[in-house]
């Protein structure tokens, strides 16, 4: 279940990215809460603020790579970490003493053993999260955590705000001024919260799977 | 599956009631106790009629108060037990005058805490993402951010 944390409304000039670090100091302040990964689109990138609220706050940002930029080396793509031999390489874990991630190879059949390299191979290598907050960060990209969030979880808040726009008629508010745009936002999370405590106290109802399909008039007690 | 009733039907304005926080709105919107005539509507009657503009189609003030006369379930979601005695259009404008975002943020955060407090050990994970609502006003296009003026102080980051 999604609900809304904090929103804000803002005209349009001003950038998505400003939001970012506000937003999670104003849920760290106001509801005493700090989320250990917030997951954003692309207009969130920047190195800087992701850098100061993984270290400050150990929340991870985990964004996509926009197409222009440049992977590091070991990155076939964002989502792939290879050897220099090509054999595909997984997070295994960041260790938190030193602050440095750790990926190996987690593959059954994997190809070292045939690897003129193998002898001198360390087989696990180490990147430090501030080579580059995208790729390895605090949840470096490839790493299983990161695609599931990227591209299973990330587009249901898309979905959430198109229903919450459309079904309690956001989109339909003569919206003239920026305070009672900002009335209007936050009514909406009012009304989402309040439909949120509804539906979390609701009984469970445990019905039939098949309910729709079964015939009214199942049974025919003669005696 | 547990699923809430159909929107805009009665039965889930009977279902949300029960959560809306009326005390605290109270608390935050004080009836006005000086001289003069002493108002017929609380805070409360008045953002549950604020939010029915939200739960139901009649999302316009004109619609709401010229339906919410006919309509009792509306009425009993808003407190509001005499048939002709429902806010008028004056009054809901002026009561959302009275609400800056700071009383919204107290309401949200009131209703919030109870669900975070739900939440199990497990990692936490926050979406962000912006969309845009059609503004009918010309008054922030092509100006600089820095031009826009503030309607609040601005915001402390965490340094």
């Amino acid at each position: 279940m999604l609900v809304p944390l904090v929103s804000w409304a803002a005209p349009a000039s001003r950038g998505e990215c400003l939001f970012l670090a506000p937003s999670i100091h104003y849920c760290t302040k106001a509801l005493n809460f700090t989320p250990d990964i917030v997951v954003g689109d692309m207009a969130y990138i920047n190195l800087t603020i992701q850098r100061q609220l993984r270290e400050k706050q150990n929340v991870a940002v985990i964004t996509k790579c926009r197409p222009d930029m440049n992977l590091p080396e070991v990155f076939d793509s964002p989502t792939k970490m290879t050897c220099e031999q090509g054999q595909r390489l997984e997070w295994l874990g960041l260790e938190e003493r030193d602050q440095l991630h750790w990926f190996g190879v987690t593959d059954p059949q994997p190809l070292c053993w045939r690897c003129w390299e193998q002898s001198t191979c360390p087989k696990q290598f180490a990147h430090a999260p501030k080579e580059h907050e995208i790729f390895y960060g605090a949840l470096p990209s490839n790493s299983r955590v990161a695609r599931r969030l990227l591209y299973q979880c990330r587009p249901w808040i898309e979905a959430s705000q198109a229903y919450d726009k459309h079904q309690l008629g956001l989109s339909d508010y003569f919206l003239n001024s920026l305070p009672f745009c900002w009335q209007a936002c936050l009514l909406t999370d009012t009304v989402a919260l309040l439909r949120a405590r509804a539906l979390l106290d609701l009984p469970e109802k445990i019905e039939h799977p098949l309910k729709e399909l079964i015939p009214t008039q199942f049974q025919l007690p003669l005696s | 599956m547990v699923k809430l009733s159909r929107f805009g039907s009665a039965e889930l304005l009977e279902q949300v009631s029960p959560y809306v926080p009326d005390q605290l709105l109270r608390k935050l919107v004080p009836r006005h106790e000086g001289r003069g005539r002493r108002p017929v509507f609380c805070a409360a009657q008045l953002f549950r009629t604020l939010l029915l503009s939200a739960l139901t189609p009649a999302h316009s003030f004109n619609l709401l108060s010229r339906t919410l006369q006919d309509n009792r379930a509306w009425r009993r979601f808003a407190l509001l037990s005499h048939r002709d005695r429902v806010p008028g259009t004056r009054i809901l404008h002026e009561f959302r005058q009275k609400l800056p975002p700071l009383i919204f943020r107290q309401i949200n955060v009131h209703l919030l805490l109870p669900l975070l407090d739900k939440m199990g050990p497990n990692k936490s994970v926050a979406l962000i993402d912006a969309t845009d609502l059609r503004a009918a006003t010309n008054a922030y296009k092509k100006t600089r951010p820095e031009h826009t003026r503030l309607i609040a102080p601005p915001w402390e980051v965490a340094a």
